[in-house]
Protein backbone atom coordinates (compact mmCIF):
# COMPACT_ATOMS: atom_id res chain seq x y z
CA UNK A 1 0.00 0.00 0.00
CA UNK A 2 1.56 3.21 -0.85
CA UNK A 3 2.09 6.50 0.92
CA UNK A 4 -0.80 8.15 -0.36
CA UNK A 5 -3.46 5.03 -0.23
CA UNK A 6 -2.36 4.68 3.66
CA UNK A 7 -2.98 8.20 4.45
CA UNK A 8 -6.34 8.12 2.70
CA UNK A 9 -6.86 5.09 4.90
CA UNK A 10 -6.30 7.03 7.49
CA UNK A 11 -8.37 9.78 6.73
CA UNK A 12 -11.36 7.50 6.17
CA UNK A 13 -10.86 5.81 9.41
CA UNK A 14 -10.56 9.49 11.26
CA UNK A 15 -13.23 11.17 9.16
CA UNK A 16 -15.27 7.98 10.78
CA UNK A 17 -15.29 9.21 14.41
CA UNK A 18 -18.72 10.87 15.07
CA UNK A 19 -18.53 14.04 17.32
CA UNK A 20 -20.75 13.99 20.18
CA UNK A 21 -24.75 14.92 19.15
CA UNK A 22 -26.01 15.19 22.86
CA UNK A 23 -24.47 18.76 23.51
CA UNK A 24 -27.07 20.54 21.74
CA UNK A 25 -30.65 20.73 23.07
CA UNK A 26 -32.53 20.28 19.98
CA UNK A 27 -36.26 21.29 21.04
CA UNK A 28 -35.00 24.35 22.91
CA UNK A 29 -32.91 25.18 19.92
CA UNK A 30 -36.01 24.84 17.75
CA UNK A 31 -38.07 26.81 19.90
CA UNK A 32 -35.52 29.43 20.24
CA UNK A 33 -35.25 30.00 16.43
CA UNK A 34 -38.87 29.75 15.89
CA UNK A 35 -39.50 32.75 18.54
CA UNK A 36 -36.15 34.49 16.59
CA UNK A 37 -37.71 34.15 13.19
CA UNK A 38 -41.09 35.14 14.44
CA UNK A 39 -40.24 38.20 16.38
CA UNK A 40 -37.12 38.76 16.46
CA UNK A 41 -36.56 39.19 19.73
CA UNK A 42 -33.93 37.47 20.73
CA UNK A 43 -32.12 39.32 23.08
CA UNK A 44 -35.45 39.37 25.33
CA UNK A 45 -35.64 35.74 25.28
CA UNK A 46 -32.33 35.21 25.94
CA UNK A 47 -32.70 37.55 29.05
CA UNK A 48 -35.79 35.90 30.25
CA UNK A 49 -33.65 31.95 29.90
CA UNK A 50 -31.25 33.70 31.72
CA UNK A 51 -28.33 32.92 29.08
CA UNK A 52 -25.96 35.61 27.68
CA UNK A 53 -27.05 37.81 25.18
CA UNK A 54 -24.71 37.00 22.76
CA UNK A 55 -24.69 37.71 19.18
CA UNK A 56 -24.06 34.84 17.22
CA UNK A 57 -21.88 36.49 14.24
CA UNK A 58 -20.22 38.63 16.64
CA UNK A 59 -20.25 38.05 20.00
CA UNK A 60 -21.30 41.20 21.40
CA UNK A 61 -24.64 42.20 23.23
CA UNK A 62 -27.14 42.37 21.22
CA UNK A 63 -27.80 46.03 22.54
CA UNK A 64 -24.69 47.04 20.74
CA UNK A 65 -25.78 45.64 17.52
CA UNK A 66 -26.79 48.71 16.47
CA UNK A 67 -23.90 50.45 18.01
CA UNK A 68 -21.90 48.40 15.94
CA UNK A 69 -23.96 48.47 13.14
CA UNK A 70 -23.19 52.32 13.06
CA UNK A 71 -19.35 52.29 13.17
CA UNK A 72 -19.64 49.63 10.20
CA UNK A 73 -21.23 52.51 8.46
CA UNK A 74 -19.55 55.42 9.48
CA UNK A 75 -16.50 55.32 7.13
CA UNK A 76 -18.47 53.96 4.12
CA UNK A 77 -21.16 56.49 4.35
CA UNK A 78 -18.37 58.92 4.85
CA UNK A 79 -16.66 57.93 2.12
CA UNK A 80 -19.53 58.32 -0.07
CA UNK A 81 -20.56 62.04 1.29
CA UNK A 82 -16.84 63.10 0.91
CA UNK A 83 -17.33 61.47 -2.61
CA UNK A 84 -19.87 62.92 -3.74
CA UNK A 85 -19.03 66.73 -2.79
CA UNK A 86 -15.76 66.02 -5.56
CA UNK A 87 -17.69 64.83 -7.96
CA UNK A 88 -20.30 67.79 -7.25
CA UNK A 89 -16.81 70.17 -7.08
CA UNK A 90 -15.89 68.21 -10.55
CA UNK A 91 -18.89 69.35 -12.40
CA UNK A 92 -18.97 72.98 -11.33
CA UNK A 93 -15.82 73.08 -12.19
CA UNK A 94 -16.11 71.14 -15.95
CA UNK A 95 -19.55 73.31 -16.50
CA UNK A 96 -18.33 76.55 -15.69
CA UNK A 97 -18.23 78.83 -18.52
CA UNK A 98 -14.86 80.92 -19.78
CA UNK A 99 -14.01 84.09 -18.14
CA UNK A 100 -15.61 86.76 -20.09
CA UNK A 101 -13.24 88.51 -21.61
CA UNK A 102 -13.80 92.37 -21.65
CA UNK A 103 -11.77 94.47 -24.46
CA UNK A 104 -11.79 98.42 -23.57
CA UNK A 105 -9.72 100.30 -25.08
CA UNK A 106 -7.88 103.04 -23.05
CA UNK A 107 -6.63 105.65 -25.57
CA UNK A 108 -2.76 105.64 -25.25
CA UNK A 109 -0.87 108.96 -24.62
CA UNK A 110 -0.28 111.03 -27.57
CA UNK A 111 3.39 111.31 -28.76
CA UNK A 112 3.01 114.79 -30.22
CA UNK A 113 3.93 116.61 -27.30
CA UNK A 114 3.43 116.97 -23.42
CA UNK A 115 -0.13 118.45 -23.38
CA UNK A 116 -1.38 115.11 -25.66
CA UNK A 117 -2.16 116.69 -28.75
CA UNK A 118 -0.61 114.76 -32.28
CA UNK A 119 0.79 115.38 -34.73
CA UNK A 120 -0.80 115.50 -37.77
CA UNK A 121 -4.20 116.39 -36.28
CA UNK A 122 -4.38 118.66 -33.53
CA UNK A 123 -7.16 117.90 -31.34
CA UNK A 124 -7.81 114.36 -31.71
CA UNK A 125 -5.66 111.38 -30.15
CA UNK A 126 -3.79 108.63 -31.89
CA UNK A 127 -7.03 106.31 -31.18
CA UNK A 128 -9.33 108.51 -31.88
CA UNK A 129 -10.21 109.57 -28.37
CA UNK A 130 -11.71 112.18 -26.79
CA UNK A 131 -10.23 115.19 -28.35
CA UNK A 132 -7.40 116.53 -25.88
CA UNK A 133 -6.02 120.08 -25.78
CA UNK A 134 -5.35 122.42 -28.79
CA UNK A 135 -1.89 122.37 -29.86
CA UNK A 136 0.14 125.37 -28.19
CA UNK A 137 1.00 128.57 -30.26
CA UNK A 138 4.44 129.25 -29.21
CA UNK A 139 6.25 125.93 -30.27
CA UNK A 140 8.11 126.24 -33.14
CA UNK A 141 7.42 126.18 -36.35
CA UNK A 142 3.84 125.46 -34.52
CA UNK A 143 4.65 122.65 -33.10
CA UNK A 144 5.24 121.49 -29.17
CA UNK A 145 9.36 122.37 -28.61
CA UNK A 146 10.83 119.15 -27.87
CA UNK A 147 8.95 116.56 -30.57
CA UNK A 148 10.56 114.86 -32.88
CA UNK A 149 11.78 117.38 -36.07
CA UNK A 150 11.25 120.15 -33.70
CA UNK A 151 13.42 121.51 -30.67
CA UNK A 152 12.85 124.78 -28.61
CA UNK A 153 15.00 127.47 -30.31
CA UNK A 154 14.53 129.42 -27.18
CA UNK A 155 15.02 129.69 -23.74
CA UNK A 156 11.65 131.23 -23.36
CA UNK A 157 10.51 127.78 -25.20
CA UNK A 158 12.30 125.56 -23.38
CA UNK A 159 10.86 127.17 -19.99
CA UNK A 160 7.49 126.62 -21.15
CA UNK A 161 8.05 123.38 -22.26
CA UNK A 162 9.34 122.64 -18.63
CA UNK A 163 6.80 123.96 -17.47
CA UNK A 164 4.28 121.82 -19.47
CA UNK A 165 4.40 118.57 -17.04
CA UNK A 166 3.46 120.91 -14.23
CA UNK A 167 0.76 122.77 -15.24
CA UNK A 168 -1.02 119.63 -16.03
CA UNK A 169 -0.12 117.89 -13.01
CA UNK A 170 -1.23 121.05 -11.11
CA UNK A 171 -4.27 122.01 -13.12
CA UNK A 172 -5.76 120.72 -16.48
CA UNK A 173 -7.27 124.19 -17.08
CA UNK A 174 -3.61 125.88 -16.57
CA UNK A 175 -2.50 123.54 -18.88
CA UNK A 176 -5.13 124.28 -21.52
CA UNK A 177 -4.74 127.86 -20.85
CA UNK A 178 -0.75 127.85 -21.06
CA UNK A 179 -1.41 126.18 -24.43
CA UNK A 180 -3.52 128.35 -26.27
CA UNK A 181 -1.41 131.51 -24.62
CA UNK A 182 1.52 133.28 -26.71
CA UNK A 183 4.99 132.47 -25.35
CA UNK A 184 5.11 136.34 -24.00
CA UNK A 185 2.09 135.15 -22.07
CA UNK A 186 3.06 132.23 -20.91
CA UNK A 187 6.22 134.01 -19.35
CA UNK A 188 4.13 136.33 -18.10
CA UNK A 189 2.94 133.67 -15.87
CA UNK A 190 5.97 131.95 -15.26
CA UNK A 191 7.95 134.74 -14.36
CA UNK A 192 6.26 136.62 -11.15
CA UNK A 193 6.10 133.18 -9.61
CA UNK A 194 10.12 133.38 -10.14
CA UNK A 195 10.50 136.89 -8.90
CA UNK A 196 8.21 135.81 -5.77
CA UNK A 197 5.21 138.16 -6.52
CA UNK A 198 1.98 137.45 -7.60
CA UNK A 199 -0.44 139.60 -9.79
CA UNK A 200 0.59 141.18 -13.11
CA UNK A 201 4.35 141.75 -14.11
CA UNK A 202 5.62 145.30 -13.42
CA UNK A 203 8.85 147.09 -14.41
CA UNK A 204 10.43 146.73 -10.88
CA UNK A 205 13.89 145.61 -10.95
CA UNK A 206 14.19 141.46 -10.55
CA UNK A 207 16.40 140.68 -7.33
CA UNK A 208 20.00 141.97 -7.65
CA UNK A 209 19.67 142.83 -11.26
CA UNK A 210 19.30 146.23 -11.97
CA UNK A 211 16.59 145.12 -15.47
CA UNK A 212 13.43 144.96 -15.37
CA UNK A 213 10.84 141.89 -15.68
CA UNK A 214 10.21 143.07 -19.50
CA UNK A 215 13.63 143.48 -20.61
CA UNK A 216 14.23 139.69 -18.80
CA UNK A 217 11.32 138.81 -20.61
CA UNK A 218 12.25 139.99 -23.85
CA UNK A 219 15.61 138.81 -23.62
CA UNK A 220 14.50 135.44 -22.73
CA UNK A 221 12.23 135.39 -25.83
CA UNK A 222 15.19 136.18 -27.96
CA UNK A 223 17.81 134.05 -26.27
CA UNK A 224 18.80 130.64 -27.90
CA UNK A 225 18.13 127.57 -25.77
CA UNK A 226 21.58 125.92 -24.54
CA UNK A 227 22.81 122.99 -26.45
CA UNK A 228 21.99 119.86 -25.21
CA UNK A 229 18.57 120.75 -24.20
CA UNK A 230 16.28 117.83 -22.78
CA UNK A 231 12.90 117.44 -22.61
CA UNK A 232 11.98 117.70 -18.91
CA UNK A 233 14.61 119.30 -17.45
CA UNK A 234 13.93 121.54 -14.46
CA UNK A 235 13.89 125.25 -14.68
CA UNK A 236 16.96 125.62 -12.85
CA UNK A 237 18.94 123.92 -15.07
CA UNK A 238 17.92 125.64 -18.26
CA UNK A 239 18.53 129.00 -16.85
CA UNK A 240 20.62 130.69 -14.66
CA UNK A 241 19.31 132.03 -11.54
CA UNK A 242 17.51 134.88 -11.33
CA UNK A 243 19.76 138.10 -10.86
CA UNK A 244 23.02 136.14 -11.69
CA UNK A 245 22.99 136.86 -15.34
CA UNK A 246 25.91 137.03 -17.36
CA UNK B 1 -36.43 32.73 -1.41
CA UNK B 2 -37.83 33.98 2.19
CA UNK B 3 -36.32 33.04 5.72
CA UNK B 4 -35.29 29.38 6.69
CA UNK B 5 -38.33 27.38 7.55
CA UNK B 6 -38.39 24.94 10.73
CA UNK B 7 -37.84 21.60 8.76
CA UNK B 8 -34.44 22.67 6.82
CA UNK B 9 -33.03 24.33 10.17
CA UNK B 10 -33.72 21.13 11.54
CA UNK B 11 -32.17 19.33 9.07
CA UNK B 12 -29.07 21.78 9.40
CA UNK B 13 -28.98 20.78 13.35
CA UNK B 14 -29.04 17.23 13.02
CA UNK B 15 -26.57 17.17 9.78
CA UNK B 16 -23.97 19.57 11.05
CA UNK B 17 -25.00 20.44 15.12
CA UNK B 18 -22.15 18.24 16.57
CA UNK B 19 -19.47 19.16 13.97
CA UNK B 20 -20.40 22.70 14.37
CA UNK B 21 -20.35 22.46 18.22
CA UNK B 22 -16.71 20.27 17.53
CA UNK B 23 -15.52 22.90 15.17
CA UNK B 24 -16.61 25.78 18.15
CA UNK B 25 -15.02 24.12 20.82
CA UNK B 26 -11.51 24.88 18.97
CA UNK B 27 -11.65 28.13 20.36
CA UNK B 28 -13.73 28.68 23.51
CA UNK B 29 -15.15 26.58 26.50
CA UNK B 30 -19.35 27.23 25.63
CA UNK B 31 -19.25 25.96 21.89
CA UNK B 32 -22.76 24.87 22.65
CA UNK B 33 -24.32 28.52 22.74
CA UNK B 34 -22.07 29.83 20.21
CA UNK B 35 -23.56 26.97 18.03
CA UNK B 36 -27.28 27.36 19.21
CA UNK B 37 -26.67 31.33 18.76
CA UNK B 38 -25.78 30.73 15.23
CA UNK B 39 -28.48 28.42 14.27
CA UNK B 40 -30.98 31.47 16.31
CA UNK B 41 -29.23 34.18 13.95
CA UNK B 42 -29.69 32.08 10.82
CA UNK B 43 -34.08 31.80 11.80
CA UNK B 44 -33.64 35.38 12.00
CA UNK B 45 -32.76 35.81 8.43
CA UNK B 46 -35.29 37.57 6.56
CA UNK B 47 -33.61 35.61 3.15
CA UNK B 48 -31.64 32.35 3.63
CA UNK B 49 -27.73 32.41 3.30
CA UNK B 50 -26.99 31.24 -0.76
CA UNK B 51 -24.48 28.89 1.24
CA UNK B 52 -26.06 27.97 4.87
CA UNK B 53 -23.40 25.71 5.87
CA UNK B 54 -20.70 27.66 5.16
CA UNK B 55 -22.77 30.95 6.64
CA UNK B 56 -22.48 28.86 9.78
CA UNK B 57 -19.32 28.00 9.90
CA UNK B 58 -17.96 31.74 9.50
CA UNK B 59 -21.24 32.99 12.41
CA UNK B 60 -19.65 30.01 14.52
CA UNK B 61 -16.13 30.84 14.66
CA UNK B 62 -16.55 34.70 14.94
CA UNK B 63 -18.87 33.99 18.02
CA UNK B 64 -16.45 31.50 19.56
CA UNK B 65 -13.46 33.66 19.06
CA UNK B 66 -15.47 36.33 20.57
CA UNK B 67 -16.32 34.29 23.69
CA UNK B 68 -12.57 33.94 23.87
CA UNK B 69 -11.63 37.14 23.70
CA UNK B 70 -14.70 37.98 26.32
CA UNK B 71 -13.57 35.87 29.20
CA UNK B 72 -9.83 36.01 28.62
CA UNK B 73 -7.17 35.93 26.73
CA UNK B 74 -7.58 33.92 23.18
CA UNK B 75 -4.23 31.87 23.64
CA UNK B 76 -5.26 30.76 26.98
CA UNK B 77 -8.87 30.16 26.32
CA UNK B 78 -7.59 27.88 23.15
CA UNK B 79 -5.74 25.70 25.35
CA UNK B 80 -7.71 25.63 28.20
CA UNK B 81 -10.56 24.19 25.76
CA UNK B 82 -8.27 22.24 23.92
CA UNK B 83 -7.39 20.51 27.25
CA UNK B 84 -11.14 20.17 28.09
CA UNK B 85 -11.90 17.03 29.98
CA UNK B 86 -15.16 16.25 27.48
CA UNK B 87 -14.95 13.67 25.00
CA UNK B 88 -14.81 15.03 21.84
CA UNK B 89 -16.36 11.90 20.17
CA UNK B 90 -18.80 9.36 20.79
CA UNK B 91 -16.96 5.87 20.76
CA UNK B 92 -18.18 2.85 18.97
CA UNK B 93 -16.60 -0.98 19.17
CA UNK B 94 -16.68 -0.24 15.36
CA UNK B 95 -14.10 2.33 15.18
CA UNK B 96 -10.98 1.54 13.83
CA UNK B 97 -9.56 5.01 15.68
CA UNK B 98 -9.78 5.09 19.47
CA UNK B 99 -11.68 7.95 19.92
CA UNK B 100 -10.26 9.58 22.77
CA UNK B 101 -6.66 9.27 21.67
CA UNK B 102 -7.91 10.84 18.81
CA UNK B 103 -9.22 13.83 20.33
CA UNK B 104 -6.50 13.91 22.43
CA UNK B 105 -4.02 14.23 18.98
CA UNK B 106 -5.59 16.33 17.76
CA UNK B 107 -5.57 18.93 20.73
CA UNK B 108 -2.36 18.78 20.42
CA UNK B 109 -2.17 19.60 16.92
CA UNK B 110 -1.63 23.71 15.99
CA UNK B 111 -4.95 25.57 15.97
CA UNK B 112 -5.02 25.96 12.22
CA UNK B 113 -4.48 22.67 11.43
CA UNK B 114 -7.26 21.35 13.74
CA UNK B 115 -9.32 24.03 12.63
CA UNK B 116 -9.06 22.93 9.21
CA UNK B 117 -9.14 19.11 9.83
CA UNK B 118 -12.65 19.56 11.65
CA UNK B 119 -14.09 21.66 9.26
CA UNK B 120 -12.80 19.14 6.52
CA UNK B 121 -13.50 15.69 7.45
CA UNK B 122 -16.67 16.59 10.37
CA UNK B 123 -17.91 19.65 8.52
CA UNK B 124 -17.84 18.06 5.13
CA UNK B 125 -16.42 21.61 3.92
CA UNK B 126 -14.25 22.35 0.61
CA UNK B 127 -10.73 23.89 0.93
CA UNK B 128 -12.16 26.61 -0.54
CA UNK B 129 -14.83 27.31 2.03
CA UNK B 130 -11.83 26.52 4.78
CA UNK B 131 -9.59 29.02 3.00
CA UNK B 132 -12.18 31.94 2.89
CA UNK B 133 -12.87 30.90 6.53
CA UNK B 134 -9.62 31.11 7.89
CA UNK B 135 -8.85 34.08 5.54
CA UNK B 136 -6.42 31.97 4.08
CA UNK B 137 -5.32 30.63 0.77
CA UNK B 138 -6.75 27.26 -0.57
CA UNK B 139 -2.73 25.76 -0.73
CA UNK B 140 -2.26 26.85 2.66
CA UNK B 141 -5.20 25.47 3.99
CA UNK B 142 -4.25 22.70 1.95
CA UNK B 143 -1.11 22.33 3.31
CA UNK B 144 -2.14 22.48 6.99
CA UNK B 145 -4.53 20.06 6.13
CA UNK B 146 -2.12 17.44 4.89
CA UNK B 147 0.47 18.33 7.52
CA UNK B 148 -1.86 18.22 10.32
CA UNK B 149 -3.09 14.39 8.91
CA UNK B 150 0.25 13.12 8.95
CA UNK B 151 0.71 14.18 12.57
CA UNK B 152 -2.13 12.85 13.40
CA UNK B 153 -1.24 9.33 11.48
CA UNK B 154 1.75 9.67 13.11
CA UNK B 155 0.85 9.78 16.51
CA UNK B 156 -2.48 7.16 16.35
CA UNK B 157 -0.92 4.57 14.20
CA UNK B 158 2.58 3.02 14.53
CA UNK B 159 4.88 3.90 11.88
CA UNK B 160 5.68 1.17 9.57
CA UNK B 161 9.42 0.12 9.91
CA UNK B 162 11.07 0.69 6.48
CA UNK B 163 13.98 -1.47 5.13
CA UNK B 164 16.75 -0.32 3.07
CA UNK B 165 16.83 -2.42 -0.14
Amino acid sequence: MSQDEELKAFEAALAALVPRGDRLDRDRLMFLAGQASVGGILSETAAAEGTPGVSPVRGKAHGQDARATTRRWAWPAAFSAMTAVAATLLVIVVARPEPQVIVRTIPAPSQGGPLGNTEGDPGRSVRGGPRAEPRPSWGPEGRWPGTPGSSPVTAAEAMALAMAPLWRVRSPELAQRMSTATLAEVLDTILPQAQGSAGTPDARPMGNDKSSYHDLRDEWLKKPVRRGFSPRPSVLELFPPLGARS
Amino acid sequence: MGSIGPKRLGRLLEEHGAALVLYAQQWCDVPEDVVQEALIALARQAEVPENPVGWLYRVVRNGAISASRSTGRRQRREAAAAHRGEPWFESSPGDRLDASAAAEALRQLPAVQRETIVARLWGGLSFDEIAELAESSTSTVHRWYQQGLAALRERLTAPCPRTKS
